[in-house]
């Protein structure tokens, strides 16, 4: 029962299309409801895509676009220094490597961004762009410029393309980091960061919010717990950070929180949607099985709270079990750049499987 | 909506503020500590000069000593309750520029040890930085510990954590509640995974688990104490005490495979939690009996000489003439070499004595009847084996789960004979030693040791008895 309607939950948020080049753009946010609108209208047009084979013709399109230096600036060895070189901090503060989407051409802008999009569904897609878009926003309304804005986003590729080999792209910036690893026909975008600063934002008359359904979706899990269970859930002393970010490769988390066998099969329901919402960036031809593999493995999951239980204030939760590890800090800060509750770090992973260490 | 009281509020962005990540990680043997000091943009210029204390821009090697020390000395560390000395194995910091503007972390390494039988460990942090600091401490788990965190209590605004420990699955699952021991077991454990390579591998890993089994035997533990009070006591010889390592061994091999076989072939019935307390009652007991005939037999003995009894010591006389091979001309001789004492009061004892009785006892000590000793000692050599090494038995175990039973036989033999090795060796250092002691240095308090050895026995089988009983009924 329960699988079905976390099956139904995805084929909602993962039938997509992707959009074409533009879509940067004409963001109209990544909220749910706009997620399952756009994905149903991708959908509609017959655009589902997902095949890995898809996402090495798109990466071959773009090297293929490149002259010998920016290729050879690109392209790196799958070593374990370039795979773990990203961080959520802004350029003037952590040296990337591979191409930066301001240096590049037009057509080969678009040739990155069909790459994310055969990479990702189409509300992946718009997370993503939507924090890239929300950073030009951020750089837009002045303060510390430390080197970011919308594009200042790098790709850049580990390993050949190839349709047997491991493989990863890189695309990254200020609050971004995704590591899309790609061995055969299997996908895994672990670890991959998603900030947002700010928050929510407005542009052309829509509100973007990029990580509101992320948000949504843990207060619901919250809000559905008893007293007992939320007592257990939230976590003795405030955690305002991340604790497995950048350079915390290959670590797992010891369990906290309230394991999720305690919960009754909506909470479960509720849960499940939470753990959708982290997976559905990947297509639904990958998402499908992480999902059925983390409700498999329900019974050994955690959920951990930090935090104030009323949305509109900083938060910090958990979800970690045997496939993922899940964390969400919404932070409250001062001064330039980090009024009010405007600013997310999250991660996502898979213990023992960071950039598919277990593909190889 | 919720209704719960909030949290305390997560105000605070790291923009503002100095933020130290603590992992802890309980790995087989030791508390890995890392610490990640990151200072957001707004605060990093103040905290880049803190560190630069010669104002030069630039973290000299002396300067990230000298916060490394802080670091260091902030932590403090105990596993079960008492102290464990934290050190700290590395660290890294970034170009000074790039920390003043808020990029880079700094990371400092530390490791403590933390036995593989222990609990729990408990850390808190004192650490401060002239700007406003945040403590975040994390525990994690480390892949192969064969244990990871049951329980996490954090407290003091994040400064204090208090971690419990528990065995991880694996092993359980394997139908043992024996807990991983020391580091040797655990290397042991780890090994056992490992596959081997070639015919010189099972070699160097069978010497190695020799070598481990007689390091093990160097830990606490084992029945030295009891063992090497037994051998005063009876005044054992080099012979008997070989024997004595050797039943040891025997018993010890033999008590692992047999519970083993039990725990594996009906694990839902034989529980090693109940049978080890039990075999510590059998052996006390057995200890107990030993200890009281012993004392016993040297408290006669003991009278006899006090009151100068010559009767019964002609054999000892006769072995220590022959021994020294000297008469009363020889001994004046000896003494005027400075061989024996010459000390007026022993010379006194000696002649009141009607012969040279204070010599005979302290340079030939009575062996133990010959058909007695031979069961006392085996008895006493048993229930020094008795008990089986924790981690002995989990690599028995390990090894059936792990369909490796021959491999791991084999290796319980090595380390059985390593610890075995090392017991003997223990012993026969004793009583020579012993032997070498009473040349040089006799006295009442010389004399009478015989029977505080034998009492230790006594009071190590009762300690024994109530310590398995106590085990049995859970208190």
């Amino acid at each position: 029962m329960r699988r079905l309607a976390g099956s139904a939950v995805l084929i909602l948020a993962l039938t997509t299309g992707c959009g074409d080049a533009d879509d940067e753009d004409t963001t109209t946010g990544a909220t749910p409801n706009a997620a399952v609108v756009s994905a149903a209208a991708s959908a509609a047009a017959g655009n589902v895509t997902g095949g890995t084979r898809d996402v090495m013709n798109a990466a071959n399109a773009f090297l293929a676009s490149l002259g010998d230096t920016e290729r050879a600036g690109v392209l790196g060895e799958r070593t374990t220094a370039n795979l773990s070189q990203w961080s959520n901090l802004p350029d003037q503060l952590f040296k990337r490597a591979g191409l930066r989407m301001d240096a590049l051409s037009a057509e080969q802008q678009g040739a990155v961004r069909k790459i994310l999009q055969a990479a990702l569904s189409s509300d992946g897609y718009a997370q993503l762009t939507g924090i890239t878009t929300g950073d030009g926003v951020l750089k837009d309304s002045g303060g510390m410029d430390l080197g970011f804005g919308a594009d200042h986003y790098w790709i850049r590729i580990l390993g050949t393309p190839s349709e047997s080999e491991i493989w990863t792209i890189q695309y990254g910036g200020h609050h971004l980091a995704v590591n899309l690893t790609i061995k055969g026909d299997v996908m895994t975008m672990a670890p991959t960061l998603w900030g947002a600063q700010p928050a929510s934002y407005t542009t052309g008359g829509t509100t973007v919010a990029p990580l509101r359904g992320e948000t949504d979706a843990a207060f619901a899990v919250m809000d559905a717990l008893d007293d007992k269970q939320r007592d257990a859930a939230v976590l003795d002393t405030a955690i305002t950070e991340i604790v497995l970010g950048a350079q915390q490769d290959g670590k797992t988390l010891a369990d906290e929180g309230v394991p999720v066998s305690t919960f009754t099969e909506k909470q479960k329901e509720l849960l499940m949607a939470l753990i959708t919402e982290w997976i559905s960036p990947l297509t639904p031809t990958q998402a499908q099985s992480r999902i059925e593999l983390a409700e498999d493995n329900l019974d050994k999951t955690w959920f951990a709270w930090s935090g104030d239980t009323t949305e509109g204030r900083p938060v910090y939760y958990r979800v970690q079990g045997p496939s993922l590890i899940i964390e969400f800090a919404h932070q409250q800060g001062q001064g330039a750049n980090a009024g009010g509750v405007t600013h997310i770090h999250s991660i996502y992973r898979e213990p023992g499987n960071d950039y598919g260490a277990e593909l190889s | 909506m919720l209704s719960a009281p909030a949290q305390s509020p997560a105000s605070a962005h790291p923009l503002d503020e100095v933020l130290q990540q603590v992992y802890l990680t309980p790995a087989a043997t030791t508390l890995d500590v890392q610490v990640d000091v990151v200072a957001g943009a707004m605060v990093a210029p103040g905290f880049a000069r803190s560190l630069d204390t010669d104002g030069d821009r630039r973290l000299s090697a002396a300067e990230t000593t000298a916060h490394d020390a802080r670091v260091r000395a902030a932590l403090a560390v105990a596993t079960d309750g008492a102290p464990a000395e934290l050190v700290v194995t590395g660290s890294v910091y970034p170009p000074y520029d790039l920390l003043a503007a808020g990029g880079g972390v700094i990371t400092v390494r530390a490791g403590a040890p933390l036995s593989a039988s222990a609990g729990a460990f408990a850390v808190t942090d004192g650490y401060v930085a002239d700007q406003k600091t945040r403590i975040q401490m994390s525990v994690l788990v480390a892949a192969d510990a064969g244990r990871s965190a049951s329980s996490v209590r954090r407290g003091h605004e994040g400064r204090a954590i208090a971690v419990g420990l528990a065995r991880d699955a694996a092993p359980a699952a394997a139908g043992t509640e024996a807990t991983p021991g020391e580091g040797t077991g655990t290397a042991m454990l780890e090994a056992l995974r490992e596959p081997l390579g070639s015919p010189w591998a099972l070699v160097a890993l069978i010497g190695v688990c020799a070598l481990l089994g007689a390091l093990h035997a160097l830990t606490p533990g084992h029945g030295k104490a009891m063992l090497a009070a037994y051998l005063v006591g009876s005044r054992g010889t080099p012979r008997q005490a070989v024997a004595l390592g050797a039943v040891v061994t025997v018993t010890h091999t033999g008590s692992v495979l047999l519970l083993g076989a039990a725990v594996l072939a009906a694990g839902h019935y034989v529980m090693p939690s109940v049978l080890v307390p039990g075999l510590k009652v059998v052996t006390g007991v057995v200890v107990l009996v030993l200890g009281v005939r012993i004392l016993r037999r040297r408290l006669a003995g003991a009278g006899r000489r006090s009151y100068g009894d010559g009767r019964g010591h002609a054999h000892e006389r006769f072995d220590a003439d022959e021994r020294f091979g000297v008469d009363e001309a020889g001994v004046d001789d000896r003494r005027s070499r400075g061989e024996i004492p010459s000390r007026p009061d022993e010379l006194v004892v000696a002649h009141r004595a009607g012969g040279p009785y204070l010599l005979q006892e302290r340079t030939r000590p009575a062996p133990v009847p010959a058909g007695g000793g031979r069961r006392e000692l085996a008895a006493m050599g048993a229930a020094g084996g008795l008990i089986p090494c924790p981690e002995a038995l989990g690599v028995l175990i390990l090894a059936a789960g792990l369909n490796r039973t021959a491999l791991g036989l084999a290796m319980i033999v090595a380390f059985s004979a390593g610890l075995g090795a090392v017991l003997i060796g223990l012993g026969l250092i004793l009583v020579t030693a012993r032997d070498r002691f009473t040349d040089v240095r006799p006295g009442p308090l010389l004399w009478r040791l015989p029977i505080f050895s034998a009492a230790l026995v006594v009071v190590l089988g009762v300690v024994m008895t109530v310590s398995g009983a106590l085990g049995m009924t859970g208190a």
